[in-house]
């Protein structure tokens, strides 16, 4: 599964740019592609994960009420990224990567779904480049997470602009 | 096996109106029937299951058998006993057929019903493991201790050619001696007797053994909604099989999880107003992929089950089925699958409940100090998971992001 428990940190909350801009600043230090690409991916699936739960939490409170559920349990659409990413780390790890989770800082729940669809488009981008010095199997597993990342944009945030 | 009986009542025939040209022929028609009798005793062992009728062979001996005993057990072993007798006698003391260059017409149907009867035999060994126990989902037929419908089966296609009489006149005719006969061919064989009073004592039941599949059938593409069925089916299968073994990797339990939520949501998008998707289980799933979230597991996952999971998010997804029609159909199928997709939900909830293998990564150990596991790598316990977790996530470990 996925290393590194997610450090949440209760930073105030910033603007889509400016959480991706520090993510950035966090994961583009890292040395190699793969790293970045599994940082990527974390963040991602961090982000969906909590997406999810936070949704399963509503609904089972709309439940308890009077007023019925407009939604089920799970009826985020962040379902489609949580599995595409969870195996995209699984492979980057088995190949070989070994680093260390980015500290998530907070955004706004409204925020959310664009930070998504930014932090995988970033793992798109990073997947792109190309690490002659890295071993086959660690290059393939990095491209293995950019199709992967195509996949959960689609379904999530549509095609790739 | 109702075609296996066609071939041996044909057989049968054949050996009534047609002589055998001469001893060799002759050999070659009692050497396809032992086989096929053979063949017949091996399949009512594995339909019956090796661990079952090891188990009525070695309590047979008992007495006094007490009124209330079901007879059919012992009378099964019994015939099988039988069954294999007369298919070793016939192997042993039948004549010499090398060499023989025509082809009795018995011969063609003998050996295409046992082909017939030994695919047969394959098909229900794919239902068991290597100990001949059944495997997780197994069909009742297979698992029901009323054998009846099992065997009559095999009694009709072993009670086609169970006579001694009619092979042993036309051998003899043929010119095998007589001594030769009367060892492969015993005139006081039980073997009539034993097939008679066991489909007495069965009664002509009917049989549900017939619709029995493959256990792990090749999927089939060409339908969607059919590959979803099959897919889940497998998936529900495997999940148990690891339940059974105690055995299952934490990556394994969140494509479980994953596909549950993926199956909801879709009910639920398209479905807004129906109530009936149970809240439970895709509740119990959104917490065990927080749970497994920060977690990573040192065994692998279980590739089938991922490779299906991961067609069958792409089977859920719009975009894959565009035509209307198409869309209706995949899901209508979804929608069916929910007992089974929840089914295998609860077994991958109960399975994290126990699980030993997830472990989170330690910092790289310095140079100069040895560390038994690979680096970065440190075993530890796994958290505890509670299925029956009320307030749905753990905050302490998954703050909502806010």
């Amino acid at each position: 599964m996925n290393p590194g428990n997610p450090p949440l940190t209760s930073t105030p909350s910033v603007t889509v740019a400016g959480y991706l801009a520090a993510l950035d600043a966090q994961i583009t230090t890292r040395r190699s592609i793969s790293d970045r690409a599994w940082a990527w991916a974390f963040v991602t699936h961090a982000l969906a994960v909590a997406e999810i739960t936070d949704t399963a939490l509503q609904d089972r409170s709309e439940v308890d009420g009077t007023e019925g559920r407009a939604s089920g349990p799970g009826s985020t659409a962040a379902v489609w990224v949580s599995p595409h990413m969870s195996w995209a780390m699984d492979d980057l790890v088995d190949a070989g990567v070994r680093t260390t989770s980015p500290d998530l800082p907070s955004v706004d729940i409204s925020s959310r779904p664009d930070v998504i669809a930014g932090a995988l488009r970033r793992l798109i981008i990073t997947a792109d480049l190309t690490d002659e010095s890295a071993p086959p199997l660690l290059r393939e597993a990095v491209r293995a997470a950019g199709r992967r990342a195509v996949l959960a944009h689609e379904a999530y945030a549509g095609p790739l602009p | 096996m109702t075609a296996a009986h066609e071939h041996a009542v044909r057989a049968r025939a054949e050996v009534q109106h047609a002589a055998f040209a001469g001893s060799r022929v002759a050999g070659e028609v009692l050497d396809a029937r032992g086989r096929l009798l053979d063949a017949v005793a091996h399949h009512v062992e594995v339909a019956i299951g090796p661990v079952r009728v090891a188990t009525w062979t070695a309590i047979r001996p008992v007495p006094p058998r007490t009124p209330t005993a079901d007879p059919v057990p012992q009378a099964v072993v019994s015939w099988i006993s039988t069954l294999r007798t007369a298919a070793h006698v016939s192997h042993e003391h039948v004549p010499d057929s090398s060499g023989s260059r025509d082809v009795h017409a018995a011969v063609v149907d003998l050996r295409a019903a046992r082909e017939l009867v030994r695919a047969a035999s394959d098909l229900i060994a794919t239902h068991r493991g290597l100990d001949g126990a059944l495997l997780p989902g197994a069909p009742f037929p297979l698992a029901a201790t009323d054998l009846g419908g099992l065997v009559t089966r095999a009694i009709d296609v072993a009670g086609a050619i169970a006579s001694n009489e009619p092979w042993a006149l036309r051998a003899r005719e043929a010119g095998v001696p007589r001594r030769e006969l009367d060892r492969a061919l015993p005139l006081d064989s039980p073997l009539r007797v034993h097939t008679q009073a066991l489909s007495r004592l069965l009664g002509d039941l009917a049989s549900t053994i017939d619709t029995i599949t493959v256990a792990r059938p090749a999927i089939d593409t060409t339908d969607p909604a059919i590959e979803w069925r099959l897919r889940t089916d497998r998936i529900r299968a495997r999940i148990e099989h690891h339940a059974a073994n105690g055995r299952v990797s934490a990556r394994t339990l969140h494509d479980i999880a994953s596909l549950t939520l993926v199956v909801h949501h879709v009910l639920t998008t398209n479905h807004p107003h129906d109530a009936a998707h149970a809240v439970m289980v895709p509740s119990a799933a959104a917490r065990l992929v927080a749970h497994l979230a920060p977690l990573r597991s040192a065994h692998p996952a279980d590739p089938t089950i991922r490779a299906d999971v991961l067609r069958l998010l792409d089977l859920a997804h719009p975009s894959t089925t565009p035509d209307t029609g198409d869309r209706v159909r995949i899901l209508r199928a979804i929608e069916a699958s929910v007992p089974t997709v929840d089914s295998a939900q609860l077994t991958a909830t109960r399975l994290a409940a126990t699980l030993t293998d997830a472990w989170v990564p330690a910092r790289r150990l310095p140079g100069y100090l040895r560390s038994p596991h690979p680096p970065g790598r440190a075993v530890q316990p796994a958290p505890a998971f509670s299925p029956a977790n009320s307030d749905g996530v753990d905050h302490a470990r998954h703050p909502t992001l806010t």
